[in-house]
């Protein structure tokens, strides 16, 4: 199932690793599956724990966002223009 | 005609330029001064990653000539500055305080760096940074962290750090830094001097190394208000090669100053710090008094109501990770651990964002910042907080982390408002406590003049830290 981001627009990034991410236990192997669909094929158990937090961090404030205040007609703050 | 070291110490610009101008300051003694000033003092505040005190006295005689012969460039003519080391300074490194670019070289001057060289600015070396402007404060980076000349076992706020310490340790009276979440008006308030970020596209931010491109602002650290003035009256202007630019008239950004604020509307976006986020008691009674003061000189005040802070945050941090993980990406999968653990981790929380989110987060920034400007239709001037706490111990990595995102800057970075801190008192234990001022896009002159206003009947501006 994609993950819900208050616009139909679906993420790349599995929902069980969202969840791992979202979660205060660290569990290595499974940030290591992270790391690894991200490209980050060179961390240490450090730099792994630091991901765990930092995925954590990302996901309360993905939360913060109130998207539910967004309609389809709502543009990004940059837009594409000629110039 | 020099003073002694400790009067040369804390002249502002505006003093120093007319004493210059008229021949009462030589700009090779006053370089002189300041460069015994860091030679003493700055191994304990760490305020240089590349003191460069040979270049100073270079251009501090070019000057002395020039002047001397009657061609005065200007108020920065003679004048010192440094360079927060993700500006360019040609032919130097520009390390970002990090391990990642130091042996770095620099082929050319950022745009700021070219302006202030060709007002005939004296370049004292380039500041301590946190870690790529957001990793700080950092013991395990190349360079130890800069510390606050207040009390040197507090931190000095960021990222801007270098700048604000050596500011406030009279070592430099400007000094550049960048603000893409808060980082010049941060170590403004936590060191007690003058920040100003002023309308997004001002300020040309080419040849400084980006952390978010849709909102990192260039700007300067003076120790008071009329000083900034001056040095935005050199920096703003566009510049057709920065896409950020905007293609404006830029005006006298001193023209105001000394006009007095009576019949000024004045809008106190209180629920910020004393809602949203509660700031410490100390804080909080010293922006509330600052209202007061401003109340006193007859500005009408209001309290205004805008949407939360932790929307601002989370839109601020949200685009603002992404957009820094989008230039770190490729060095974070090489060689991770060549960045600090603290910058690591920042520069990580952008790579698990969707790019649903970070588009959201920009529609969410369009909604807000049409919201926040249209604020103005009512009042002239928003006042709120800065930093939320008083500096930290700086070896207190909890403390840091708590307060990292207890403030009330972001907001302005993502209406791309002008905002200036300014010094408004102490706490008990002697540090530095400051408040917000907010503009519409392109009211920096009316900030400076309601900021010197204040500035001018309050003591906060006339205090220096002792240095050991």
């Amino acid at each position: 199932m994609a993950r819900d981001f208050g616009v139909n627009i679906q993420s790349p990034i599995p929902d069980e690793v969202w969840s791992m991410a979202e979660t205060d236990s660290f569990d290595e192997a499974r940030t290591r599956q992270l790391a690894l669909s991200l490209g980050l094929n060179r961390l240490t158990p450090e730099h792994l724990r630091q991901l765990h937090k930092a995925a954590a961090v990302a996901a309360a404030r993905r939360g913060a966002l109130d998207n539910t205040s967004l309609t389809p007609a709502d543009e990004p703050a940059h837009v594409f223009r000629l110039p | 005609m020099a003073t002694d070291n400790g009067e040369l110490a804390y002249l502002g610009i505006a003093e120093a330029a007319g004493l210059i101008r008229s021949r009462k300051l030589s700009p090779v003694e006053y370089t002189q001064a300041l460069i015994q000033r860091v030679e003493r003092h700055d191994g304990r505040i760490n305020a240089f990653l590349k003191f460069t005190p040979e270049i100073a006295l270079a251009d501090a005689r070019r000057a002395e000539v020039e002047i001397m012969a009657g061609h005065w460039r200007g108020p920065l003519h003679g004048v010192p500055y440094g360079l927060k080391d993700i500006v360019d300074y040609a032919g130097l490194p520009t390390t970002a305080h990090s391990a990642v670019l130091k042996g770095s070289r620099a082929e050319s001057d950022a745009v700021v760096t070219q302006k202030l060289r060709a007002a005939g600015g004296v370049f004292m070396g380039k500041l301590a940074t946190h870690e790529f402007a957001t990793g700080g404060p950092s013991f395990d980076l190349p360079w130890p962290p800069a510390r606050n000349p207040w009390n040197r076992d507090h931190f000095t706020g960021g990222s801007s750090s270098g700048s604000g310490a050596a500011t406030a340790a009279g070592f430099l009276p400007m000094a550049i830094g960048s603000d893409t979440g808060g980082s010049i008006r941060n170590p403004a308030t936590l060191c007690g001097v003058t920040g100003m970020k002023a309308t997004y596209g001002l300020v040309s931010r080419r040849g400084v190394f980006p952390l978010a491109y849709t909102l990192d602002h260039v700007g300067a650290l003076t120790r008071t208000v009329i000083d900034s003035a001056i040095v935005l009256n050199l920096l703003a202007g566009h510049d057709a090669a920065d896409p950020g630019s905007m293609p404006r008239p830029v005006c006298d950004y001193t023209g105001q100053i000394g006009r007095d604020i009576r019949g000024l509307r004045i809008g106190v976006i209180r629920h910020f710090y004393s809602e949203d986020m509660v700031a410490d008691p100390e804080m909080l009674a010293a922006i509330d008094a600052a209202v007061e003061v401003l109340r006193g000189l007859g500005a009408e005040v209001r309290e205004l109501r805008t949407a939360p802070l932790q929307q601002y945050m989370a839109v601020n941090r949200t685009i603002l990770t992404a957009e820094a993980y989008a230039i770190h990406q490729q060095w974070l999968r090489e060689r991770p651990q060549d960045y600090g653990a603290i910058c690591r981790e920042r520069f990580f929380s952008g790579a698990t964002l969707g790019a649903a989110d970070y588009i959201n987060a920009t529609r969410l920034r369009a909604k807000l910042t049409s919201q926040f400007h249209r604020l103005f239709e009512d009042i002239d001037v928003a006042v709120t907080a800065s930093a939320l706490d008083p500096a930290c111990r700086i070896d207190d990595a909890a403390a840091n982390e708590y307060t990292y995102g207890r403030q009330a800057r972001s907001p302005f970075n993502v209406t791309g408002s002008p905002a200036m801190s300014v010094p408004a008192g102490f706490s008990k234990n002697g540090l530095p406590l400051g408040i917000q001022l907010v503009g519409a896009p392109h009211q920096e002159a009316l900030l400076f003049r309601i900021g010197a206003a204040y500035e001018a009947v309050t003591p906060w501006t006339r205090r220096h830290p002792v240095l050991a």
